[in-house]
């Protein structure tokens, strides 16, 4: 639910409310009403009785035809109260015992005036019976006395009726009158207690609605308040990270203005501008981005408005993703940089389209980009130039250098001279250029021939004009000093390729590196493990190895020595016991046999094979029956021929690791051969034969 | 989406013969589309006469034509509500950015900067008449 | 190197002198030196240049051009170099820096403020030791006075771009 239903909800709650008290209230009075016209209709009852009574009461005294007529009113006041009862439905309705109070009187009224009817007809009948003119004042007495007098005994007797008719009537409105009293009273009770009731429904009726009003208000409001809290926390975390981003961020609308939001960086990378609701295209010029940029960038964003538009080739062609811009620093000092604005399309909260912008400062990148490219320019040149030089050989590459220097030191002390003759000087440049050129050509130094041309070229443009100016002189001296700069570079690289060629011959004139390499090997482990060792290559020569047997002869040596450092050769105290050195001895050799084939040569004079070992192995695997005997070269060639583990080699001709399995296999690729020679506790040698 | 049911048509307007074989012949016999059928035209006047006379499916198209450049006619096509949903592609040598935006601006579906991979152009092509 | 570094300082000095000494001076044509042959002068203003190009510009007198330069801009005759003359030569120097700034807005170029060097030292600031140094000869009424330029190359800003 928005927040804006909930308020709705909320104003709705408030007003419904109004109106239900309102309502209420209207209701109330109506009711209140209602009960009050209901009352005086029974009122209007008592009142009519009370007219009878009061009428009969004055029967006596008064003039009968005064009360007769009055009692008739009553009479029908007395009707039309009673028919009016019956209208009586609120009442009624709430309560059955004013239904039933109600029907009392009414019944009460007609059993108590049943003697109505005869009275009146008894009053007509002794008015008749009197004098005219007395017919309007007589009253009782004065009926009595006539009838006395006139001797009208049955007008007496009529009288005496009449007075009878009288008590009884009287009595009877009294005690109608006392029982309405009762039925009022009662009815009186009713009512008090059905307004009371009303009053408190209305009033738990009331609070209801007042709970249910606070309750669903107090939820909604919470709601609310709770969500403009979000929206409060939002803000602020959206603050803080405009704050703190490191990005420039701003928002253009669809007319290209630049929006109040935007992030800190960008707000201080561009403080000396005022740039809130600025033209993004004028914010541009003053930033000092070239015109046929700003136009460009003009169209460029409004395509982002454009639906249709492909979204990738939209950012391949930003024309701002490296534009050179001119800003105020903290010291007002003016800073050229290079930024990168990047845009996209967003839909804001109002549903209009708009850009967001932003801007990252990349002068960084740049330069080093930049630095990078130029490096490598220099490396690609640097071999080039390389590769030209090393065909040529060096007296002619130095013939070059000095004929190159030659011209160039010609067209120099020309123009210290300071000819006047501009166009005699650029000529003799040009003759110059032209003469260099054409040697680097011949030498298949491209690069710098390439170079040349173009200088011609342009020396060439130079002359065909109708003036030279010294700005010409200026521009073809600058020119000469980028030949010189050049040559002076491709010496620099023949120097550097005689040193290579010096450092190698070097090398090779010293001892071998394979003979340095095992040395090495050796000093390392030797030390590994504690023992003294020599190596003696008096035998060995590197030089004389052919080239394909380099490598494996490395790794076989490297792997044998390896061995016979860490489990042939014994440590020095050991050996003293055994008579031997106490630095173990290597010996490598190197010779060639009648068929061509290079005979190497390792031996150490360590521990040899272990004879009792191999025998037992044998036995086990059995390779040889109980009660026989090897000797060594037996012993070898089974080592050799039968599968041996590596562990068993290891143990059995005191080697580690590799061992002969890999050896073996190395050797039989190359087409070669192993032997070994050893005997217990003195020596073992490997003798490896490669062909050539 | 597979392949549609009948030929397409594709119109190459290139002012030179080479481009527009060198186009031709970056199709199969069968894409994914299924058959193609090409049709050139050597310069703008001609490639709007072309399209007046057949139903054209895709148009690939050259910048730099005599009598009409390609940007006019991409201009004066998107103008005609016949055209407006045209897929029209730019093939050209024409790589500045300004360029491109302006082609984008006067309603080129996509671009493309010579040498053009064959691969690139199927891939538009496809997207165009599968609609992917 | 380009002509387009050097020609605001050129201009910038022509312009210069004659604001100030009334005269203009004339261009000799211009050629290489080593660095060696920078050292006989008497008096130098050294401004650094760095950004597309990086090296210095060197406005080099001897005692008799300044002496006679700084007479006519005092009024009285001034016959050795003294502060006075320094300082002028100085002001001079920075005249033409700050009046060359104007043709270069077009590249990235710095110039930095210029300092200046009395006696015939050796001037250290040469970029690399082996480029050719270009030195462009003025003549006044006075004499010589020269502007060396040692520019580094940069490959990707040379001639053939």
């Amino acid at each position: 639910m928005s927040l804006r239903t909930k308020f709705i909800i909320l104003l709705l709650l408030l007003n419904g409310m109004l109106f239900i008290f309102g309502f209420a209230f209207y209701f109330n009075n109506n009711r209140n009403n209602i009960i009050r016209n209901e009352i005086s209709i029974i009122d209007a009852v008592h009142i009519a009785l009370y007219e009878e009574n009061v009428a009969v009461r004055g029967m006596f005294i008064l003039p009968i035809s005064r009360q007769i007529s009055i009692m008739e009113n009553a009479e029908k006041n007395l009707d039309r109260a009673i028919s009016n009862l019956l209208s009586i439905r609120y009442l009624i309705n709430r309560s059955p015992v004013i239904d039933q109070s109600i029907r009392n009187i009414i019944a009460e009224r007609y059993s108590s005036l049943m003697s109505m009817p005869a009275l009146l007809d008894i009053a007509d009948k002794i008015l008749n019976a009197v004098d005219r003119s007395i017919q309007s004042t007589a009253n009782f007495e004065i009926i009595n006395d006539y009838a006395t007098v006139h001797g009208n005994e049955e007008l007496k007797i009529r009288a005496k009726i009449f007075a009878e008719l009288l008590f009884e009537i009287e009595k009877n409105i009294v005690s109608a009158l006392a029982n309405f009293d009762a039925q009022y009273k009662i009815i009186d009770n009713e009512r008090t207690a059905i307004e009371r009731n009303a009053i408190i429904t209305f009033i738990i009726f009331f609070l209801a609605i007042v709970i249910i009003s606070v309750v669903v208000g107090t939820l909604i409001a919470r709601s609310i308040i709770s969500v403009t809290h979000s929206l409060d926390k939002a803000n602020k975390e959206t603050d803080v990270i405009f704050k703190n981003i490191h990005e420039g961020i701003f928002q253009l609308d669809t007319s290209l203005k630049i929006g109040h939001l935007c992030s800190q960086y960008f707000e201080n990378l561009f403080r000396d501008i005022n740039f809130r609701n600025m033209p993004f295209l004028e914010f541009l010029r003053e930033i000092g981005v070239a015109a046929k940029d700003i136009f460009v960038t003009e169209d460029y964003l409004k395509l982002f408005f454009n639906e249709k538009i492909n979204n990738t080739l939209l950012a391949q062609v930003n024309p701002l993703d490296k534009v050179y811009i001119s800003i105020l620093d903290d010291n007002k000092k003016t800073q050229n940089r290079y930024v990168s604005f990047v845009f996209s399309i967003f839909v804001n909260a109002d549903n209009q389209k708009e850009l967001l912008g932003t801007v990252n400062d990349i002068t960084e990148e740049v330069l080093y980009a930049e630095a990078l490219k130029e490096e490598e320019e220099k490396n690609k040149e640097k071999m080039e130039q390389l590769l030209q030089i090393i065909n040529i050989d060096p007296e002619t590459m130095e013939e070059f250098f000095e004929d190159s220097q030659d011209e160039i030191e010609h067209i120099n002390t020309l123009l210290k001279s300071n000819r006047s003759d501009y166009r005699k000087v650029v000529n003799e440049i040009y003759l110059a250029v032209h003469s260099v050129k054409g040697n680097a050509q011949i030498l298949g130094l491209k690069n710098i021939a390439d170079l040349l041309n173009i200088i011609e070229n342009e020396i060439k443009t130079l002359l065909e004009r109708p003036e030279i100016s010294w700005e010409n002189i200026l521009d073809s001296t600058i020119k000469l000093g980028t030949i010189q700069e050049s040559i002076d570079d491709l010496r620099e690289r023949v120097i550097e390729l005689q040193l290579y060629q010096s450092k190698l011959k070097n090398i090779e004139e010293k001892t071998g590196l394979f003979e340095r390499t095992l040395h090495k090997v050796m000093a390392t482990e030797g030390k590994k493990e504690g023992k003294l060792l020599e190596l003696d290559y008096s035998n060995f020569n590197s030089k004389n190895m052919p080239k394909e047997h380099r490598k494996i002869v490395k790794d076989i040596f490297v792997q044998l020595a390896r061995n016979a450092i860490s489990h042939g050769i014994e440590n020095p105290d050991e050996r003293e016991k055994r008579g031997k050195n106490r630095q173990g001895k290597v010996c490598i050799s190197l010779k060639k046999d009648s068929e061509g084939n290079m005979i190497y040569g390792f031996k150490d004079d360590g521990n040899g094979i272990d004879l009792e070992k191999v025998t037992k192995v044998a036995k086990k695997k059995g390779l040889a029956k109980e009660g026989e005997d090897f000797d060594i070269s037996e012993a070898v060639k089974l080592i050799f021929n039968m599968g041996f583990t590596t562990a068993e080699e290891s143990s059995l001709i005191a080697g580690r690791g590799v061992g002969l399995t890999l050896i073996r296999e190395k050797i039989n690729s190359a087409k070669g051969k192993i032997k070994i020679r050893t005997q217990q506790g003195k020596y073992c040698e490997y003798i490896i034969i490669l062909p050539a | 989406m597979g392949a549609v049911n009948r030929i397409i048509k594709i119109l190459i307007v290139d002012d030179s013969r080479i481009m527009q074989n060198i186009l031709k012949n970056s199709f199969d016999e069968k894409e994914a589309w299924g058959k193609t059928e090409f049709l050139t035209a050597s310069d703008g006047e001609e490639a709007l006469k072309v399209m007046d006379e057949h139903l054209i499916d895709i148009l690939l198209l050259d910048w730099n034509m005599p009598k009409l450049d390609g940007l006019s006619v991409l201009k004066k096509l998107r103008q005609s509500d016949k055209y407006r949903q045209l897929p029209i592609i730019m093939i050209t040598s024409e790589a500045a950015k300004y360029n491109v935006i302006e082609a984008l601006k006067s309603g080129v579906s996509d671009y493309i900067i010579k040498p053009a991979s064959r691969k690139i152009l199927i891939d538009k092509i496809k997207g165009f008449i599968l609609g992917t | 190197m380009k002509k387009e570094y050097i020609m605001p300082f050129v201009e910038s000095t022509q312009n210069v002198f004659h604001e100030f000494f009334g005269i203009t001076p004339e261009l000799d044509t211009p050629y290489f030196v080593k660095k060696e042959e920078t050292l006989n002068w008497d008096v130098s203003g050294i401004i650094g240049i760095a950004g597309e190009s990086k090296g210095v510009i060197v406005l080099s007198f001897n005692e008799k051009v300044a002496v006679s330069l700084v007479s006519k801009l005092v009024g009285r005759k001034v016959t050795t170099l003294d502060e006075d003359v320094i300082d002028t030569i100085a002001e001079v120097t920075n005249i033409i820096a700050g009046n060359s700034k104007k043709g270069f807005e077009e590249y990235r170029l710095k110039i930095s403020l210029p300092s200046i060097i009395k006696g015939k030292e050796h001037v250290v600031f040469w970029p690399k030791q082996d480029i050719p140094i270009l030195s462009i000869p003025f003549t006044v009424p006075e004499g010589k006075f020269m502007l060396f330029v040692g520019l580094e190359k940069k490959i990707t800003n040379d001639i053939l771009l």
